[in-house]
């Protein structure tokens, strides 16, 4: 397959130009070092599993995109060899982690969740959380619809805009209950658009990808209240949007 | 596990959401009381119906590197300042990033260079918030 037609090198692409507006916005050696600890440690766990494996060779777009999510997700504040580690378990997970030839979690989910396990602040967001939407002023809404780009691909390539229909709504709903302050949250876009509808991990099955957003929104609010705070403190965590995605994974996985 | 299984598994998690609005919406009504962002050169008064609750005020810079300083310690009725002098927007939010449900009365939104917002703290526990523009920018508020 002609590499630039694949979806996956697209959103790869355009993840890219996400990290370089954050890293104009946010710029320090950290961040540039995040960006290579994160898609050197994918790409080359990737090749070496496939090696192990005794599988054919090929080109490791699926984890060039788990470690450019992971790059604009990840703390900066982690160690580095503590990101190359997140990015190993994201790829194991991606390997051994299957039912009926597909991984049952999302990579980069499963390797922030784990991770945190064993670090402190995994999750941070940090390429995600500045691109606000504020129509009077051009230098913000050209990050805010950078962001927006891989929505083409998830939506249109991949056939999963029913998930992330659903999941905006409802969260929304229920922001606009019980707080109200942001509605176009590109933590909240990026999650839906990229995170989100995973071909390999979520439903095919047009039901089921409705109630797929609709749970990962609805669980995602509930974990966040403190009387249900121990679900995220059990994995050390304090991520309701991946917990909740990891949780919607295994109980999807065979209701493809 | 059918589609009906599912979809009764999800109305039951909104019916908990549901009673948890409900239950909210009376607690948060008398907690703490937060005021729009404020212009550093303005005056800003205390609402008179906190006079007899202030009797401190503490005073939390918003840098580029973070929240000088990152964790206080206070009595209740201490009204909490934070002046942004981080050379962007700021928003004080309270923990988790990004639904911000842990600790709602913290969630002061935006607000720009040079100005501050404000929270007069109102019951004893450990409030941890961020900066939701930049999650790396943490705190905590400690009220005794």
């Amino acid at each position: 397959m002609n590499l630039a037609r694949n979806p996956k090198i697209q959103l790869a692409i355009t993840l890219f130009f996400i990290y370089l507006t954050s890293l104009f916005n946010n710029f320090s050696t950290q961040n540039l070092l995040i960006f290579i600890i994160s898609v050197v440690s994918c790409i080359i766990s990737d090749l070496v599993f496939l090696r192990i494996g005794k599988k054919p060779m090929f080109f490791p777009s699926a984890a060039l995109v788990i470690g450019l999510i992971l790059t604009l997700v990840v703390s900066p504040n982690l160690p580095l060899f503590a990101i190359s580690i997140i990015g190993i378990l994201a790829v194991v997970s991606k390997n051994f982690l299957r039912f009926n030839s597909r991984h049952i979690f999302n990579p980069a989910a499963f390797g922030l969740i784990i991770g945190s396990l064993f670090f402190e602040h995994t999750v941070s967001w940090w390429g995600v959380s500045s691109q606000q939407f504020r129509i009077q002023n051009l230098e913000f809404i050209i990050p805010f619809l950078i962001l927006l780009s891989p929505g083409l691909i998830s939506q249109y390539r991949i056939k999963r805009f029913r998930i992330t229909l659903f999941f905006l709504v409802v969260y929304f709903i229920f922001q606009i209950i019980f707080n109200a302050k942001y509605f176009f949250d590109p933590t909240i876009l990026f999650f839906s658009l990229v995170m989100l509808p995973e071909p390999m991990t979520t439903p095919n099955n047009h039901t089921r990808q409705i109630i797929f957003g609709t749970f990962i929104a609805v669980f995602s609010i509930l974990i966040s209240f403190p009387i249900f705070h121990f679900l995220l403190l059990t994995f050390n965590s304090s991520d309701p949007l991946l917990l909740s995605l990891l949780i919607g994974n295994l109980i999807f996985f065979k209701l493809k | 596990m059918n589609n009906k299984a599912l979809l009764a598994g999800i109305v039951l998690l909104v019916v908990v959401l549901g009673g948890l609005a409900l239950v909210s919406k009376k607690s948060n009504q008398t907690s703490s009381q937060t005021t729009q962002p404020t212009q550093l050169t303005q005056t800003t008064s205390i609402p008179k119906q906190n006079n007899d609750l202030v009797v401190k005020e503490v005073v939390i810079t918003v840098t580029k590197t973070g929240f000088k300083p990152q964790t206080v310690t206070v009595k209740t009725g201490t009204r909490l300042t934070w002046i942004n002098k981080s050379g962007a927007d700021v928003s004080v939010n309270s923990d988790d990033h990004p639904t911000h449900l842990l600790y709602r009365e913290f969630n002061l939104g935006a607000f720009p260079v040079n100005s501050s917002v404000q929270l007069v703290t109102s019951k004893p526990g450990k409030y941890t918030y961020h900066d939701h523009l930049n999650p790396d920018r943490t705190g905590t508020v400690i009220v005794e």
